[in-house]
């Protein structure tokens, strides 16, 4: 074969115009915000290595489009009726054992938020005593731990195909002298957990246990170990000493047991970014081991609480507070015994959070929920129960009231008169208060009885002759605990 | 190896949906195409450009179907190779980053499936994508050449699709052991440089995949090459890297 004279000229015409095509595509791919597989540097590699496929492949599906979002509407309203109906579908055949246990805790959510009629009107436990006691006996023996729980026409079995269920191992010492009467009503016992990266103390021998059908707020500020904590109960990460368990499995030596129960959101879920919402559902019930069946009921169910059944759309053009959901929904594919939320309404805007908060109140009672924040309004609307971490150690835990009154001292009563020296001197006599404060015309009074407070100042500036300008109590909020024992432990 | 079949669906899934499917296939079929016309054209240029010298007498021997050949697997043992290399290392240090790890392993899926499904689903890709390159060299050789030893050029490919396989089971270890996807690309690129250098050693090469590399297109050539030690140990690093791999990713907190 021989070719005419000329013919190297188009030969380096064509080398110049492949040059500028990698040299356009480098230049695109260093300023775009964005590439398929969100990995710059292997499309330069490409481009780079095979100089006219790398570009044109690059061209072709490489540029990544800006993100669309299909966002719901926000405003939606319905948002704790389509909760409790997905967690009624999840949860219809919830073992009777774990409702009874569960009524004591989900009377707060059901007070807080009106949770469904069906809800039983249990009395919030007053203590943290009383609220790892059994609130009722099971009726039979307690059936073999539910994989995952079914609606009542699903199949009897799930093939999970777990190994035998080691027989849960008696409670540590440490965590049964801090907590409970009754270990087998405890979903996580959490006993001298310590955790140390190279540099720095993360846990420092926490001990945690949460009551089965409790839903537990796990608080502290940035860096106080939540995460860590969390962590190591979903298997990512291995304790340096001392152990976890859920429902008497160990979370680093029977990780797998521990998975087929648990549902797992982290701070910032990770999802496949070329998925839709369906398809990402659609896989973790396929890990579950889910019938084919039940999966699209669950699917279905799921993406409506989500609020993402009319989105099309692939997750890599979701909004953050649409992942958000989907990672709830995701977590709760398989009805979990325990449901592990890492901060879950952070990054939300207020409508988004009430949503998640309001699915998460739904499952008040129907399963066990262990959710992280440092959001003190969240913790006050849906938890019965909290645990205080600060600098890697657990400072308290105990039911919110109790936590209050534990640490709230006596009650505060905030009075204004127009003679404030003079009822200063007067109220130094009462046994009722046990400090007064002045602040300008304010005076604070410390009360060891507020009952008695109530009766007896407003007599004693009658008698004094003074005008009483204003009178009102002044609640310990959960903040103020908050704030108390953090500063406490860090001092 | 819980949720083994599930996952692996989902790394084909993957392999259809997004760029994976055009790095490997795209390179190989690229190569299937364009290396016999290269074999054909490339002496013609060169004696063109030669022609425009005075004085300057260059004699090319007449391209056949063989240098067709010859060139593809001196392709396949390079480019292919990096490629194999660089789109490996992303296999389990991009799922760690990207923290889509954390949610599928909190659910009943076994550390070991993880990085197995990972290691079915780059082999299913190679194998596939080797096999329509060879396919498409063949019939572009055959349309270009008169003649064509397929027989032989075929099991050179088979050859290399042994030592390729070695270097994904290699790359799935080295992006479950090390904490990033560059390290991980880096050191399979060492790796791949350490084979390289050894084919100069004939006690290492003939007891090592290097003995691969180096005897790349013997078959083709018809040259006498000890190729039983060099498969045999290929294939045995490869098994040791799975279950390295396995190992490396079970320890690896996330």
């Amino acid at each position: 074969m021989t070719l005419p004279p000329g013919a190297f000229i188009p030969v380096i015409i064509l080398g110049l115009v492949e040059l500028a095509l990698a040299g356009f595509c480098i230049i695109d791919i260093v300023r775009r915000p964005a590439v398929l597989g969100d990995r710059k540097w292997l499309w330069i590699v490409l481009i780079v290595l095979f100089t006219l496929p790398g570009s044109i492949i690059y061209l072709a599906i490489g540029r990544v489009p800006p993100p669309v979002v299909e966002a719901r509407d926000d405003a939606d309203a319905d948002a704790r009726p389509r909760a409790d109906a997905a967690a009624d579908a999840l949860y219809a055949a919830v073992p009777a054992p774990v409702r009874a246990q569960s009524a004591a805790a989900r009377a707060p959510a059901a007070a807080a938020t009106q949770a469904p009629a069906a809800a039983p009107a249990t009395a919030r436990p007053a203590t943290w005593a009383e609220a790892q006691a059994p609130v009722a006996p099971p009726e039979a023996p307690e059936p073999p731990e539910p994989l995952h729980t079914m609606t009542p026409d699903q199949p009897p079995a799930q093939p999970l195909d777990l190994p035998a269920a080691a027989p849960a191992p008696a409670p540590p010492p440490a965590a049964a002298a801090t907590a409970t009467a009754n270990p087998s009503a405890a979903a996580v016992v959490i006993s001298g957990l310590t955790k140390v990266y190279s540099k720095a103390r993360a846990l420092d021998g926490v001990d945690i246990v949460v009551p089965e059908g409790s839903v537990f707020g796990f608080l502290g500020p940035n860096g106080a170990g939540k995460t860590t904590t969390l962590r190591i109960l979903a298997g990512l990460a291995r304790p340096t000493s001392g152990s976890a368990t859920i429902f008497g499995h160990d979370t680093t030596n029977d990780a797998d047991a521990v998975h087929a129960m648990i549902g797992y959101l982290p701070d910032v879920p990770g999802f496949y970014k070329w998925m839709t919402a369906t398809e990402y559902l659609e896989l973790s019930a396929k890990l579950f081991g889910l019938p084919a069946g039940v999966r699209g009921e669950r699917i279905e169910t799921l993406l409506q609480l989500a609020g993402l059944d009319d989105v099309t759309t692939r997750i890599g053009g979701y909004s953050r507070g649409m992942k958000q959901r989907l990672g709830v929904a995701q977590a709760l594919i398989n009805s979990p015994r325990l449901l592990l939320l890492d901060e879950p309404t952070s990054a939300l805007d207020p409508i988004g959070r009430r949503e998640v908060l309001e699915m998460i109140a739904a499952l008040a009672g129907r399963t066990t929920v262990f959710f992280s924040t440092h959001i003190l309004a969240d913790v006050e609307r849906v938890c019965d129960t909290v645990a205080v971490l600060a600098a890697g150690r657990v400072v308290e835990q105990a039911g919110i009231d109790e936590l209050k009154a534990r640490h709230g001292g006596a009650h505060r009563v905030v009075i204004e008169v127009d003679d404030t020296p003079r009822l200063q001197q007067a109220l130094a006599a009462e046994t009722w208060a046990a400090a007064v404060t002045r602040d300008g015309r304010e005076l604070l009074v410390e009360v060891v009885d507020l009952e008695a407070a109530y009766r007896q100042l407003p007599a004693l500036v009658a008698r004094l002759g003074l005008s009483l300008r204003r009178f009102e109590a002044d609640e310990v909020s959960l903040e103020d605990v908050f704030v108390d024992l953090v500063t406490g432990a860090k001092s | 190896m819980r949720g083994f079949g599930a996952f692996t669906a989902k790394e084909m899934l993957e392999t259809r949906k997004t760029w994976r499917l055009w790095v490997l296939p795209g390179v190989l079929v690229f190569l299937g195409l364009t290396t016999p016309i290269m074999a054909a054209v490339t002496p013609a240029i060169l004696r063109a450009t030669a022609e425009r010298q005075p004085g300057v007498v260059i004699h090319f021997p007449t391209p056949t179907a063989m240098d067709s050949y010859v060139q593809f697997m001196g392709n396949l043992a390079q480019l292919a190779l990096l490629v194999v290399i660089i789109t490996g290392a992303a296999a389990v240090a991009g799922e760690r980053r990207s923290g889509t790890a954390v949610l599928v392993l909190t659910k009943p899926l076994s550390r070991a499936a993880f990085v197995w499904a990972k290691v079915v689903a780059n082999l299913a890709i190679l194998v596939i994508a080797t096999a329509i390159g060879a396919a498409l060299c063949i019939v572009v050789t055959i349309v270009l050449f008169d003649t064509a030893h397929i027989g032989a050029f075929v099991e050179s490919v088979a050859l290399w699709l042994v030592l390729a396989s070695m270097f994904v089971c290699l790359m799935v270890f080295l992006s479950a052991a090390l904490d990033r996807q560059a390290a991980a690309a880096g050191a399979g690129l060492a790796v791949y440089a350490a084979f390289f250098a050894m084919t100069g050693f004939p006690l290492l090469r003939d007891a090592s995949p290097a003995g691969l590399l180096a005897s790349n297109d013997a078959l083709l050539k018809g040259r006498d090459a000890a190729l039983a030690q060099p498969v045999f140990a290929t294939i045995l690093l490869a098994v040791v890297f799975l279950l390295a791999a396995a190992w490396a990713f079970r320890r690896k907190e996330l």
